[in-house]
């Protein structure tokens, strides 16, 4: 059932639906809106698929969501999953879940509990994940806080504060657990460079910093620090400098 | 060309910034993305900069830091024209730009009254530039007045170069685009040139900032 009251639409059951400029655009069941959507806020419960460029305030997907084009939205929360063709520009992204942007993101909050995969570059202010990423460019981020759960990559991670930390399930007899199933919690990047950069965990050609903590389990090819490094006898590092 | 470049690693040390603030910079729009060149060294990939453009950005952002905030300064820096409009007289009366500029563009468009954009408005700057100096005569103006119409229309963004050369005692008036390198044939002379972008992001500062900065 489609219902147009006034400037809202909501599909309930399937449908689909046009785009256009609305207040509140609501899919319960299975949707689809054909053309660009600007609204203030957008929810979808179910499946629903948006195609073409979504501008709204806010945003929830809860139950997985296809838009086909990019999409400017101020407050994204995803519980479930959810797949931007294009790119993505915002204030504020939450995922429990998956998300999945094939362009570019540029946003100031991020927070993830499950995965995030971006198909460029990646800009934010604070970048808080517990699980894993992809990012396929540079991660330019203020502060990264990543909690490892499973394996994150990115081309390059550059920024003020880089801490990546192994969850409780990644060492003792966590980690056991998980060798045994093949699962391995590691961050993986060509170039990580910032202020104060604390690792675990990772593998990486080069580490650059100021204040720079290769804890356990790291492969680091050159370490190069300004003021003070620590090593973890647990890690490799092929060659350190100080600059 | 090595002397030209400048590694991130001495840009930092030089500059005396650090990593987090060349990121930050980077994300606000302030160092343009084609400015990172990335090359091969014998530690792996590298980042580059042009040295003589980078060391000079970052002098006016750590200038201008106090008195504007991050997105205030890109907006100078942006090559996209301020979203200003003003009356030509407006420039004179705060001393941008002298009479007899603004009188010769009033005499080439043949406008006289009404707001000007801001292509319009860095004609005139750039005018008054060039015959403050000394450097054109009035007759060389009008032209340096057309090319630039014609530059700023078609041409995205602020950049490039005009110029004013001299052969045999006739004087020329070129714009380039986003290039660097210019050849010229034996014996024509340069007389004066100016770069579009330097010009812009000094009359988006005296015009204050975008227009919004000492709004408040």
């Amino acid at each position: 059932m489609i219902s147009e009251q006034g400037n809202h639409i909501s599909i309930n059951g399937m449908g689909s639906a046009n785009g256009g400029t609305y207040e509140n655009v609501e899919i319960n069941g299975h949707g689809k809106v054909n053309g660009g959507l600007q609204c203030r806020n957008l929810t979808t419960n179910g499946r629903s698929r948006l195609v073409g460029e979504v501008r709204a305030d806010y945003c929830q997907v809860n139950g997985s969501s296809i838009i086909e084009g990019s999409a400017n939205v101020n407050q994204l929360v995803v519980h479930g999953s959810s797949t931007v063709n294009g790119s993505f520009q915002g204030q504020e992204l939450r995922v429990d879940g998956h998300t999945r942007f094939n362009g570019q993101v540029t946003v100031d909050r991020v927070d993830i509990r499950g995965s995030l995969s971006v198909g460029g570059k990646m800009d934010a202010e604070t970048l808080a994940c517990n699980g894993k990423f992809r990012v396929d460019g540079l991660l330019n981020v203020e502060k990264l806080e990543l909690t490892l759960h499973g394996s994150s990559e990115a081309q390059e991670i550059g920024g003020e504060t880089i801490q990546v930390k192994r969850s409780f399930m990644g060492s003792g007899l966590g980690k056991v657990v998980k060798d045994f199933i093949g699962i391995s919690d590691r961050l993986t990047a060509n170039v990580i460079e910032g202020d104060h950069v604390v690792l675990e965990a990772t593998r990486a050609h080069v580490v650059r910093g100021n204040y720079v903590t290769i804890g356990p389990n790291c492969e680091i090819g050159l370490v190069e620090y300004k003021t003070e490094l620590q090593r973890d006898p647990g890690s490799s590092v092929r060659e350190e400098r100080r600059i | 060309m090595e002397d030209d470049l400048i590694s991130k690693k001495d840009l930092l040390e030089l500059a005396g910034i650090s990593y987090g603030q060349l990121y930050r910079w980077k994300r606000k729009n302030l160092i343009p993305e084609d400015w990172f060149v990335r090359r091969s060294t014998f530690t792996g990939q590298e980042t580059f900069f042009p040295r003589a453009k980078i060391l000079q950005r970052i002098a006016k952002i750590m200038n201008m830091k106090e008195d504007l905030s991050l997105d205030e300064l890109a907006d100078v820096f942006s090559p996209e024209p301020a979203s200003i409009e003003m009356d030509g007289w407006e420039l004179v009366r705060r001393g941008i730009v002298s009479k007899e500029a603004l009188a010769l563009y009033e005499e080439v468009f043949a406008s006289t009254s009404g707001l000007l954009s801001f292509d319009h408005l860095l004609s005139i700057y750039i005018l008054h530039g060039f015959l403050d100096r000394g450097d054109m005569v009035l007759d060389e103006g009008r032209k340096l007045l057309g090319i630039l119409q014609t530059q700023l229309n078609e041409q995205k963004g602020l950049s490039g170069e005009v110029l004013l050369v001299r052969k045999l005692g006739i004087s020329i008036v070129l714009a380039t685009a986003n290039r660097d390198t210019l050849w010229l044939e034996d014996g024509l002379r340069v007389l004066a040139r100016s770069s579009i972008a330097v010009r812009s992001e000094e009359l988006k500062l005296k015009l204050g900032a975008g227009g919004h900065a000492h709004d408040q």
